[in-house]
């Protein structure tokens, strides 16, 4: 028996199931949560292709599912991958009802883990472009539930992801079978390039981050933090098995510059138009954007480091998004104008916190990976290093301005920008109905208390960072 | 024998961009899978080609029902004569790229290489013209059609193909659904 066909179908039929459940308060939430949870730590740790007894029935479960004559793999290079993903996804499922995302964001989800877990799997692993793009048009359904507004932004996303698609499975085709290596020049500046247009999409790298901001104010928080989190850490995990399997690629001097000066842009790009940001939802995206930046900037500093630092990182924005997406989700009520803090503390002190770990605040989740990343480019990249920490005091700045705004004393305003500039900002989506206060302050204290702990205790990501690492057997010291 | 499938690319390609009832849209982009499918039966088997006139038949009649269900407006960005300038001048340039293997896959027919060229510029261009969801799937559908034909020439496997037909099924089920399901916003479908 293949236990990926085991979780393709288990997945199929969750997705049914939680589809004909759409209209319950927390039931598919719980469902989906319970599940994915499973289907992750299975993926992490369950002994493939070889002989076990279940109950005392005999078992075993294979490691590949050949469907359409190619085979889907679970193999070390992609499990901690796959796994991480569908632990997301608990993690958002469970906290979900709290939120109340709208109705399609379970069924949805789990047909874009599904296809994401496709794209990590498929073998030759250069045909993911196509399960990346398939995920992508399953996100457009997380992001708008029936009911809500269509958005330009969405199609934006659509075409995006279809430009990697093209440009990846081209490059694949010249990576299999031309045979492009180092001494392959002109060959080879081709793949870099068509690879690099791939790549900048899947990591947002400014301008291709532009579906982003576009629907930033028009979707649900949750939804588009669970959104960016799968498809940038899909799009991570994509770039590292390409740079652990192409040797000429991990040698070319050519890629290592490209990523550190993608990651050194898209640092000073985010963080200068977070801290110009007149909209409170558009922060998060661009100091999203600059927490992407230092994970490009740690792989191109030092493939052998810089790459376990780049999946801690990965792994701790997950915890920093899900409290950003939580806070703003329950904040949309209110809206997001002066003296909003005062009628939700919570959940702004929630919404403000995830920006803050996102940044690498001190005493938050970001904070440990970056702080290792700053001793190792204090060396390597001393500009790398001053950016890092401009752009680390510049956020913390901007949150302290919008603290003031959004707690400030005095009537409240139509939602505004920090700086007066008097710009409106839409209030959220319709669909986008809050569950029960008292289940967004309890999801909002156990992320909050996660965000501390991780950024107190870093070790606790270890385990699942080295199993990645040891999986990239070529990037690993 | 073999040009004319390119001739009917570029026939197609031009009404795309020129033509505004949705519903005759719809019926060129049928005309166009055809096309697209002759010119890939030049790579594959044609038993293997048809796959992308059935994977087309279903995207189109998906859209089809869209535009039943929804009575898009037209969008009127442009003129009919701008946007046909337009495509004269970016079928030029498609003219002229396409008279060289400029994408180096080796035994390539030069037919193939032309309509690839074709329908990779004139979908960008529609993609650059328009923000209905619509007419942004079509001119996606285009873009990668072109693509298409060139890239089954390196990868003719079954199992790639039909993952790049679904992608064209999910294409036309993600715009029915942004159109009928969710509330159409003002922006994308009522033109500017």
């Amino acid at each position: 028996m293949s236990a990926l066909a085991l979780v393709f179908i288990l997945l199929a039929l969750l997705a049914i199931l939680t589809l004909v459940l759409r209209r319950k308060t927390y039931l598919p939430f719980v469902i989906a949560s319970v599940a994915t949870a499973t289907v992750g730590l299975f993926i992490l740790y369950a002994p493939l292709d070889e002989a076990i007894s279940l109950l005392g029935i005999p078992l075993r479960l294979d490691s590949t599912w050949q469907i359409l004559g190619r085979p889907l793999s679970l193999d070390p290079q992609n499990r901690a991958g796959v796994g991480f993903l569908f632990l997301v996804g608990a993690l958002f499922f469970g906290l979900g009802w709290a939120v109340a995302p709208g109705r399609s964001f379970v069924p949805a989800g789990l047909i874009s883990l599904g296809l994401l877990a496709g794209a990590l799997t498929i073998q030759p692993f250069l045909f993911a472009a196509i399960f990346l793009e398939l995920a992508a048009m399953a996100c457009v359904l997380i992001l708008i539930p029936p009911g809500s507004r269509s958005e330009k932004g969405i199609l934006n996303l659509l075409v995006l992801y279809s430009m990697a698609m093209m440009a990846i499975l081209f490059t694949g085709w010249l990576l299999e079978n031309v045979g492009v290596t180092s001494v392959t020049p002109e060959l080879a500046l081709r793949v870099i390039l068509l690879l690099g247009l791939g790549f900048v999409i899947l990591m947002f790298v400014p301008p291709f981050h532009y579906w982003l901001p576009s629907v930033a104010e028009r979707v649900s928080p949750y939804s588009l933090a669970f959104v960016a989190i799968i498809l940038q850490s899909s799009g991570m995990f994509f770039l590292l098995r390409f740079l652990d399997n192409f040797a000429w690629m991990r040698a070319d001097p050519l890629i290592s510059s490209a990523l550190q000066a993608a990651g050194i842009f898209m640092i000073a790009f985010g963080t200068v138009v977070a801290i110009a940001q007149i909209s409170f939802l558009k922060i998060a995206v661009y100091v999203l954007l600059a927490d992407i930046g230092v994970s490009l900037l740690a792989i191109g500093s030092d493939l052998e480091t810089g790459t376990g630092i780049a999946i801690g990182l990965t792994s701790v924005r997950v915890i920093s998004l899900a409290l950003w997406g939580l806070g703003a989700a329950l904040m949309s009520r209110g809206g997001y104008s002066k003296g909003a803090g005062r009628a939700a503390p919570f959940a702004s002190a929630a919404a403000l916190l995830g920006v803050l770990s996102l940044a690498g605040q001190p005493l938050t989740a970001g904070f440990p990976w970056r702080w290792t990343l700053l001793a190792q480019l204090s060396e390597s990249s001393p500009i790398g290093a001053v950016l890092m920490v401009v752009s680390m005091l510049a956020i913390l700045w901007a949150v302290l301005r919008w603290t003031r705004v959004l707690f400030e004393s005095g009537p409240a305003e139509a939602d505004i920008d920090p700086q007066g500039s008097g710009a409106e900002i839409e209030p959220q989506a319709a669909d986008a109905e809050i569950g029960p206060r008292a289940a967004g302050r309890v999801a909002i204290t156990f992320m909050g208390g996660a965000c501390l702990l991780w950024g107190i205790f870093p070790q606790l990501a270890i385990p699942w960072v080295s199993q990645a690492i040891a999986g990239l057997a070529n990037l690993s010291p | 024998m073999n040009w004319v499938p390119v001739v009917l690319v570029a026939a197609t390609a031009f009404a795309l961009v020129a033509v505004e009832r949705p519903g005759l849209q719809i019926a060129v982009l049928a005309a166009q899978y055809a096309s697209v499918a002759w010119l890939s039966s030049l790579a594959l088997p044609p038993q293997v080609a048809a796959v992308k006139v059935v994977a087309g038949m279903i995207a189109c009649g998906v859209l089809a029902l869209t535009v039943a269900g929804s009575r898009p407006r037209n969008e009127s960005v442009s003129g009919t004569a701008f946007r046909g300038i337009a495509a004269i001048l970016i079928m030029g340039a498609a003219f002229g790229i396409g008279q060289t293997n400029w994408m180096g896959i080796p035994d390539i027919r030069p037919e193939a290489i032309m309509a690839a060229s074709i329908l990779m510029s004139m979908g960008l261009l529609q993609l650059g013209l328009f923000r209905t969801p619509l007419r942004v799937c079509i001119g996606l559908i285009t873009l990668l059609s072109g693509f298409e034909i060139a890239y089954a020439v390196i990868e003719p496997a079954l199992a790639i193909l039909a993952l790049l037909a679904s992608v064209h099924i999910g294409l036309a089920m993600v715009v029915s659904y942004l159109t009928l399901v969710a509330r159409p916003s003002g922006l994308a479908e009522g033109g500017e």
